[in-house]
């Protein structure tokens, strides 16, 4: 019997075997009902209390849960370029912390619970990143980082390093979290940093490098396309002296408006750099003349005349500028900033405030180039100009057939300029293409009057400079004259020199196929000169080679010259062109060649350039 | 010596007379009785009569404990007439607010000896503050000297208490007997049997004994929801859930028993200090572990007679158990209380005999040895004197 139950009946001294009086069993009832009412209360205590305190562990479990969460989450919540934005299997956004609204435009509110393609994806991506994410839900595939353009709300793009995590979240759901960096800043930084490896900081102008990158480029733009360039060495006279007494800040200041004068005074395609301290440098591009460069250089002086007004103070200052030209004074960069800077110390030690060119002869050069360029612009209106003509002979039968025009020039001013001279110049004004006219004109009608007078078979050969090809008339003006004139296209001869095709440019092998489809000669003068002669006798229409005075000056010297031209000779013949030699000057020359086969001569021997009185006169004794 | 047990009910009176001829100068009464003292004032003063040379000390209780079983409204005495131990009484009281810390000291000082081997003290249950009423004893006294005792008990109305004195009752009370000389022996153990409960919280707002915050939520609310409707028998169903008080060092728990809970500020009053900042938990019982708990108080006894006497063979005739168990225990065990006491004489011999009640506060030394107010345990101690 249990103890309970037999304390119970001991203290109502009853026994379990008798029955007891309806007092005493009313009395064990009431124990017994008693005990019962404990019992159910001390269990109530027991599973109350084991319940609450099961809630508390919970509580207490879940407090530590989120406060653990809470360190990462604040990690999320307070980096200001990291953007993370998680998502559940559905797409749908679940977290979007602030920096996703910096980065998005879309406020949390906004995000959550919105499809995260309709928020950022670009519809161009959009399937793509989709299949994406739900091979990655679906099947566990990491999402490899990558560089990616999405948009914000207003629709801007924006560029992101994007990587993404696949987690199990603290209630067992698979959540996916996009971490997203910003790349516009770091592109930002990079092109701030190209800048500032480019350009001065102060000046803002291009720094020596841009400067310098530059300079290459111009110099391989003017060899394609035939022109100058001109750079410029610019230094501030006295500029120490205003940091030393006024201080680097108003130094600096001066710097500031130097590089304004300077800039404001440019052409496109002009480049002014600071090479550091007060230097300068200047670079002009597709110059015609050298002329054009001392225009832009009295320009330049020209703005140093005015004081410079710094902090109510004013301050007058001048500038040294060395020039060097391209070609004509260096063929590499490296080489022009040479001699731009040692023409700039000259100019410092003429005594400041004054440009320089790179040699003396230069200097004297350029004047009497100015001049030059100067006088031929109105020479021909001047009637400055005479065409000479220099016989050919047949040295077959010793008979003149034909003449090359040769053109000469008297100035009031300059005297008698040597084609060698003026030519050039001529060329790089394109003043060469109404001189070229004009000779063609003159050399044809004289031609003509030749045919009736003297000899109908006479040849008449011009001489044609790159600058004329330009000209896309050229074809039409030539056949032009000769229907003018009257002279046939196969009494004309076209002489083209070797460096003429070293550029290789097409129109001018267009050009020359079109004269030549006409029936005119095309000739190569100063055969030997160049460096390829004999692709171009290939490639281009030519009938003539004309030997190089050069090597006929040489032929007596020795063999070894002598032979070389008895080998362009029969060369030439075995391409079948006819050779005609020039500046044949003595009998012997003459028989040398005669006896090599060679077609024609030209030279002193037999006559030198003669007016088209004298030539005339040489017809009609010879006739 | 010699020592009788005798136990007076209302209705029967005496099982036993007194013997008067135990009174002498070397006779030490202890008595427990019911906190209504109109009930027993005649008895006393007959006792006064009968024992005029004897000390007597004595409280009021939340059940008398008479061998295995509890009675109330009766009253268990026990009457020590020693051979060769000297005994000597000291009595405090205390008014409102003073210093319990205070009151131990004065006892402890009057009492102190060269020869003081031990001390048995009875105290006001609720106007005094155990903790700092050991404080002050052991403040004063080496911890050799074993110090025993008990808060006086009122039923489960927690309103008034009373210590008995040279035959006087008095609420307020501190009285303490000590035993001098060689020849006396105090053996001791003291099991709770309860178990935390939950989680641990930290006593964010307390003073003294009165605990007002736990994790900065009013405590008063944390044990309404524990006891949910058993709540409207505050302040003593507040006994089935005592506090344990995490200690730092090898001490481990001390356990903290509600006096009273005071619903205007949320506040409940512990028998002893709830010091702030410390970790507490709840704690819980139910029947096995109690009863067990009991059964290892008296283990513990047993364990530590052997200690004092270095020999297995303790078993002397003549031996007084003094019983003082939490008035918590009453309530858990309800009418199955008698068991624990049981339990307890099922291990000392057949010839001890048991008194002792139900109590708002024991005091026994710990397992270090240092004396405290314990909650919530059967305390056990065993008076005997040896023969040599």
């Amino acid at each position: 019997m249990h103890n309970l139950l037999k304390r119970q009946l001991r203290k109502l001294g009853l026994s379990s075997e008798q029955l007891p009086s309806m007092e005493e069993w009313v009395v064990l009832l009431e124990r017994i009902a008693q005990t019962y009412q404990d019992m159910d209360a001390n269990r109530y205590t027991l599973e109350r209390s084991l319940k609450i305190s099961s809630d508390e562990m919970r509580g207490l479990y879940e407090e530590k849960l989120k406060n653990s969460e809470r360190r990462f989450k604040q990690i999320f919540e307070e980096t200001d370029f990291i953007s993370v934005q998680g998502f559940n299997k559905h797409h749908k956004v679940t977290y979007w912390n602030p920096a996703s609204e910096t980065h998005f435009g879309y406020s949390e509110d906004e995000a959550m619970g919105q499809c995260i393609e309709d928020l950022i994806i670009p519809d161009v991506t959009r399937q793509n990143i989709t299949q994406l994410i739900d091979d990655s839900f679906n099947y566990g595939h990491a999402i490899p980082s990558s560089e990616v353009e999405l948009h914000k709300k207003d629709g801007s793009p924006i560029d992101v390093l994007s990587s993404y995590i696949l987690i199990n979240n603290d209630y067992n759901e698979v959540e996916m979290f996009c971490l997203d960096i910003d790349m516009t800043l770091r592109k930002q930084f990079e092109e701030k940093i190209i800048h500032q490896a480019h350009y001065d900081a102060l000046t803002e102008l291009p720094n020596r490098f841009l400067a310098l990158d530059r300079l290459t480029q111009l110099f391989n733009e003017a060899e394609r396309n035939d022109e100058l360039v001109a750079v410029f060495f610019l230094d501030l006279d006295d500029f120490k002296k205003v940091n030393d007494t006024l201080g680097h800040e108003v130094g600096d200041k001066v710097l500031v408006e130097t590089a304004h004068r300077l800039t404001s005074d440019l052409r496109m395609g002009d480049t002014i750099g600071r090479l550091g301290g007060d230097e300068f440098i200047v670079l002009l591009s597709g110059l015609s003349s050298v002329k054009d460069s001392q225009r832009i250089a009295e320009n330049l002086l020209r703005q140093f005349r005015s004081p410079f007004i710094i902090d109510d103070r004013e301050i007058v200052l001048g500038a040294s500028i060395g020039i060097a030209i391209y070609p004509v004074d260096a063929k590499t960069p490296s080489e022009i900033l040479r001699n731009a800077d040692s023409a700039m110390f000259h100019a410092k030690r003429q005594g400041r405030n004054t440009y320089e060119y790179f040699t003396k002869d230069m200097n004297h050069d350029v004047s009497k180039r100015l001049t030059v360029e100067e006088q031929l612009y109105n020479a021909l209106d001047n009637n400055e100009f005479e065409v000479y003509y220099q016989a050919k002979i047949e040295l077959s039968t010793g008979k003149i057939m034909g003449a090359e025009a040769l053109l000469r020039w008297d100035n009031p001013v300059l005297g008698k300029v040597s084609p060698d001279e003026f030519i050039p110049i001529a060329e790089q004004t394109g003043f060469i293409v109404p001189l070229g006219q004009y000779v063609l004109v003159e050399a044809l009608k004289v031609t003509a009057y030749w045919h009736e007078k003297y000899d109908s078979t006479l040849h008449i050969a011009v001489n044609l400079s790159p600058r004329q090809f330009r000209n896309s008339g050229l074809v039409e003006f030539v056949e032009m004259i000769m229907q003018q004139t009257g002279v046939s296209s196969k009494y004309l001869e076209l002489e083209v020199t070797e460096g003429m095709l070293m550029g290789g440019h097409q129109y001018i092998m267009d050009t020359l196929d079109s004269l030549e489809q006409r029936g005119i000669t095309i000739s190569m003068d100063d055969f030997g000169t160049g460096y390829s002669s004999l692709s171009y006798l290939q490639n281009y229409p030519f009938s003539v080679l004309k030997i190089d005075r050069s090597f006929i000056n040489g032929m007596m010297d020795n063999a070894e010259n002598r032979e070389l031209v008895q080998a362009i000779i029969a060369m030439a013949h075995a391409l079948k062109l006819q050779v005609v030699a020039e500046g044949v000057e003595t009998r012997e020359q003459r028989d040398h060649l005669k006896k090599w086969g060679c077609d024609y001569v030209q030279g002193y021997f037999f006559s030198k350039p003669v007016t088209a009185d004298a030539m005339s006169a040489l017809l009609k004794s010879s006739k | 010596m010699e020592m009788n047990t005798y136990q007076y009910t209302q209705n029967n009176q005496w099982n036993q007379a007194p013997d008067p001829s135990l009174d002498s100068n070397k006779t030490l009464l202890i008595l427990f009785g019911p906190s209504e003292q109109s009930k027993i004032s005649t008895v006393i003063s007959n006792l006064k009569t009968q024992f005029s040379q004897s000390l007597i000390i004595g409280c009021s209780t939340s059940g008398e404990i008479m061998g295995e079983s509890v009675f109330d409204d009766s009253i268990s005495l026990a009457i020590i007439k020693f051979d060769k131990t000297i005994i000597r009484q000291s009595t405090v009281s205390i008014e409102e607010g003073q210093n319990s810390k205070e009151a131990g000291r004065i006892l402890a000082s009057d009492l102190n000896a060269h020869d003081l081997s031990a001390i048995f003290i009875l105290s006001d249950g609720l106007n005094v503050n155990g903790s700092l009423l050991i404080d002050g004893l052991r403040q004063e006294l080496s911890d050799e000297i074993v110090i025993t005792g008990g808060l006086a008990g009122d039923g489960d109305r927690f309103k008034s208490t009373w210590v008995l004195s040279d035959f006087e009752m008095s609420s307020k009370c501190i009285s303490a007997i000590g035993f001098y000389g060689r020849h006396i022996r105090f053996s001791h153990g003291s099991e709770g049997g309860w178990n935390v409960l939950g989680v641990e919280r930290e006593v964010t707002r307390s003073d003294a004994n009165v605990l007002y915050e736990l994790d900065n939520q009013p405590a008063l609310d944390l044990y309404k929801k524990y006891l949910g409707e058993r709540a409207e028998g505050l302040p003593s169903t507040g006994l089935l859930f005592p506090l344990a008080i995490l200690n730092d060092d090898d001490d481990g728990k001390t356990v903290r028993t509600i006096l009273a809970v005071d619903e205007a500020n949320k506040s409940i009053t512990f028998a002893g200090n709830i010091p702030q900042g410390k970790n507490v938990q709840l704690m819980q019982s139910n029947f096995d572990r109690l009863i067990e708990g009991a059964y290892q108080a008296a283990k513990n006894v047993l364990a530590d007679s052997d200690l004092k006497s270095g020999s297995h063979s303790s078993f002397k005739p003549n031996k007084l158990s003094i019983a003082i168990s939490c008035v918590g225990r009453r309530l858990v065990l309800g009418q199955r209380v008698e068991e624990e006491l049981e339990a307890t004489l099922n291990v000392f011999s057949d010839e001890t005999q048991q008194i002792g009640f139900y109590s708002y506060g024991e005091i026994s030394p710990l397992a270090s040895g240092r004396c405290d107010l314990h909650n919530q345990t059967m305390t056990l101690t065993v008076i005997e004197e040896d023969d040599a």
